[in-house]
């Protein structure tokens, strides 16, 4: 065990290396302490008025500096789950103060650890550096209100099936039921229906064991978080040797990597399916993204020149700008003939995605019991997503489908020109910067200026907003895009979101990887941003070149269908013109406040080279204004819209 | 027959070699799933009604007339008036399923069936009439016509569909 340690806190010295070096980098920079928080020459405008800086403390820097403790029996119980979290490979931890023990001691071991202001706001943070990497993030909260701050995070983790590892403290064992102190509370019922396992941690020789069955859920199947609670007697609990702890023994022998793989039979009929169809189609989700499946997804389109259209929690693991790609061709979902659904673990049913009546399904999904769910199959294949689809490529004949490929061009230039119309009438809107305006100078920025088009990861949140820049904005490789808040249809985690994408494109990991400290982008509304804006300050501590876009129509999303009620409507709007960049800047970014339609993309370069030059959060207010919603008055009004492809969300 | 969809007849032989064709199009339908249970009955003047759960909370009705042709999803859409932005929307959309530049797949092809809609009291009805010998394509055409009305109401009408089949606001 010994031996093991020291390797764990090497591997671990690496992983917080980077994050050592560039906190390093970034707290002195070149000029000291208060240039780098601020940036020079903001530092210099904030001494002329004699106001303080924002400035990061000194402890930030020592923490990155510190060498890891080497740890060893005698061990706490947190301290030996902390280690299984390390060997199974854990990436990240987002929590708020609480928890200490087991918090701590995952931090000891050499796992990154972020806090914020709120538990959920983190929990959503964990949650979108699952689905930005494909690998496994914790997130911890104090017992009680720490906990349930958590609840929504917890149930937006689970509708887009985030292999997230809940951890809360929870009281003591002996003081349950008893309400001595505060925050008593029984966690473990209210993540039922939410989670796929859950676990009060009542015996402290289990502890080990116990972390066994939290990684054997997360890590097999289809994930969905797991909930562990961790009352004092086991967090504090004493082990002076190996012996103390039970089933102390390498995860190779409590869990299997191995993977279910496709009956030969059923691959034979999808074969048979794909092979006779005249216009084959394959629905690409989560599972080729957990599954790193996306090479085999290439191969098996590519042979069988089949195209292949995105659903799910993140994008691009199918490139957009691939001649096969059906992303951004929705005219043409109707006229599939067969559809390849493929890790869709969350099943529209029936008239949520566009196939028509006369399309045929088959669906690969490891989870027997979920195929044929919502949406009635032709051929169900049982397997690891990878699995399945490298043995349909390599049992597909080399297939042309010429005229069914030109018609999902002619769909997908129909759609870029109905995108193209839309910008122009919003550069029309000349006193307020309409949502097509935005979609676009994104997607110019992003995709068609300067930039590598693969390169920004993209947090897609937002309500009405994301309706438009959904339209625009395209992934090139795995996860480039994390899909906002998803089924679970949440307003308002998006500012958390980043938080957690930001991380995992800092430390490259899963699918980041080679995109490692570039900035990310965060879209989302202004009823989105209240709820996780505080999270900036999240951004600016750990310097994380995050650009936030609020945009800023001064009302919910759901004005619209009130703006004929006089006495409900105040219900749905703010105060008109808030300067959320201002809120951006006193939390320590950078803001921008854009009013007209052609300030927007200076504002944009504006804030990427902050992010470049002193790693800094942006906020950038666009102001719109709610009207644009209005159909009859700002055409094309509030959009719809079709699924799967760019546009999807629900599923 | 499996979960239950035979189709419940009337206990009436077919008027026309159509109503054959008319009843297993539609119940390939029930049988794959895709209609959650479908049910027949006879209507006034020879005429037939098919009902079954599909793309909306409360059942879906095509009425058929062997004599004519016709397939009827009547007072289809709710909340449509004659004269609204909508109503010519939707007007249009339907026009352009038999357009020429449509694929063959999409298209309502002229030569075997007509497409038409129509507005009263505020409910939009759409029919399909198909031509001679051709009643099995024409159920096929009313179901995928249906199904594409659907889908642009979703695209380019999204408060219509909150306001009038509950589908979701955010």
């Amino acid at each position: 065990m010994k031996t093991k340690t020291r390797s764990a806190k090497r591997s671990g010295g690496a992983a917080a290396g980077s994050r050592r070096a560039f906190m390093r980098q970034a707290v002195l920079g070149g000029a000291g302490a208060t240039a780098a928080a601020l940036g020079a020459g903001r530092a210099a405008a904030a001494a002329e008025e004699d106001v303080k800086p924002i400035t990061i403390p000194g402890e930030f820097e020592k923490a990155a500096a510190a060498p890891l403790p080497e740890i060893d029996f005698p061990m706490s119980g947190a301290q030996v789950f902390a280690r299984a979290c390390k060997e199974e490979g854990v990436k990240a931890l987002f929590c708020c103060p609480g928890n200490y023990d087991v918090v701590h001691a995952i931090g000891d071991v050499g796992i990154p650890t972020y806090s914020g202001r709120h538990e959920g706001a983190l929990c959503h943070a964990a949650d979108a550096f699952c689905r930005a990497t494909g690998e496994v993030a914790a997130t911890s909260g104090t017992e009680g209100p720490g906990f349930t701050d958590m609840i929504c995070a917890i149930s937006a983790a689970n509708s887009a099936r985030s292999p997230i590892l809940v951890l809360a403290s929870n009281k003591t064992i002996f003081a349950e039921d008893t309400e001595q102190g505060i925050q008593d509370q029984q966690q473990q019922p209210l993540t039922e229906g939410i989670r796929k396992y859950g676990k009060r941690l009542i015996t402290p020789a289990r502890t080990w064991e116990y972390a066994g069955y939290a990684f054997r859920q997360l890590k097999s199947g289809v994930p969905k978080p797991v909930h562990l609670d961790f009352p004092a007697e086991v967090a504090r609990a004493r082990f002076s040797d190996p012996i103390d702890v039970e089933y102390f023994y390498d995860k190779t022998r409590y869990r299997t990597d191995a993977r279910p793989h496709p009956d030969p039979r059923a691959i034979d009929r999808a074969v048979e399916m794909l092979r006779g169809a005249e216009r084959p189609i394959i629905v690409s989700s989560n599972g080729v993204l957990y599954g790193k499946a996306w090479d085999a997804l290439r191969k098996l389109a590519e042979r069988a020149h089949v195209p292949v259209v995105e659903s799910g929690a993140m994008k691009g693991q199918f490139p957009a700008g691939h001649e096969l790609s059906a992303d951004a061709a929705p005219a043409a979902l109707m006229s599939a003939d067969v559809v390849l659904l493929v890790g869709q673990y969350c099943m529209p049913t029936l008239g949520e995605f566009a196939f028509g009546p006369d399309a045929r399904y088959v669906r690969i999904d490891p989870a027997a019991e979920d195929i044929g769910r919502n949406l009635p199959i032709d051929v169900g294949i049982v397997s690891d997503e990878r699995a399945a689809l490298e043995a349909l490529a390599d049992a597909m004949p080399r297939q042309r489908r010429a005229a069914w490929v030109a018609e999902v061009a002619a769909a997908r230039a129909a759609f870029e020109a109905e995108n193209e119309e839309y910008y122009r009438t919003g550069l029309g809107y000349s006193d307020a910067v309409h949502p097509a305006v935005v979609g676009k100078e994104l997607a110019d920025f992003l995709h068609h200026g300067g930039l590598p088009a693969d390169r920004t990861t993209i947090l897609q949140g937002g309500y009405g907003i994301a309706r438009y820049t959904r339209r625009y904005l395209r992934a090139f490789r795995p996860a480039q895009i994390v899909n906002g808040a998803y089924q679970y249809g949440a307003i308002g985690p998006d500012v958390g979101y980043t938080v957690g994408v930001a991380a995992a494109v800092r430390h490259g990991v899963g699918a980041q990887a080679g995109f490692d400290g570039h900035p990310v982008i965060g879209i989302t509304g202004d009823g989105g941003f209240g709820y996780t804006a505080m999270e900036v300050e999240t951004l600016s501590k750990y310097r994380f070149p995050a650009v936030i876009v609020v945009y800023n129509n001064n009302a919910w999303g759901t004005w619209t269908g009130q703006r004929n009620n006089t006495i409900g409507l105040p219900v749905h709007l703010f105060q008109e013109n808030l300067r959320y960049d201002k809120l951006g800047e006193a939390l320590g970014a950078h803001g921008e406040y854009v009013t007209r339609p052609g300030e927007l993309r200076p504002a944009l370069e504006r804030a990427y080279q902050v992010a470049l030059d002193e790693s800094r959060p942006s906020v950038i207010n666009v102001q719109a204004r709610k009207e644009f919603w209005l159909r009859d008055q700002y055409p094309p009004g509030f959009l719809g819209k079709i699924e799967p492809g760019v546009m999807s969300y629900y599923h | 027959m499996e979960g239950g969809r035979r189709v419940r007849t009337a206990g009436r032989g077919p008027q026309r070699g159509g109503l054959d064709e008319v009843r297993a199009g539609l119940q390939q339908y029930a049988e794959r799933g895709v209609f959650r249970g479908l049910a027949e009955r006879p209507a006034r003047r020879g005429r037939y009604e098919f009902t079954f759960r599909w793309l909306a909370p409360s059942p879906f009705t095509l009425r058929y007339d062997p004599v004519s042709g016709t397939l009827a999803f009547r007072d289809l859409l709710p909340n449509v008036p004659a004269r609204s932005a909508l109503a010519g929307a939707l007007r249009r959309f339907v026009r352009g399923r038999a357009a020429a530049e449509l694929p063959e797949h999409r298209r309502v092809d002229p030569a075997r069936a007509g497409v038409r809609c129509s507005v009263r009291r505020s409910a939009l009805s759409l029919e399909v009439v198909a031509r001679e010998n051709h009643h099995g394509y024409g159920v096929n055409r009313a179901v995928n016509l249906v199904h594409e009305v659907f889908m642009h109401l979703h695209a380019y009408f999204p408060e219509y569909m909150w306001e009038n089949f509950d589908a979701p606001q955010e």
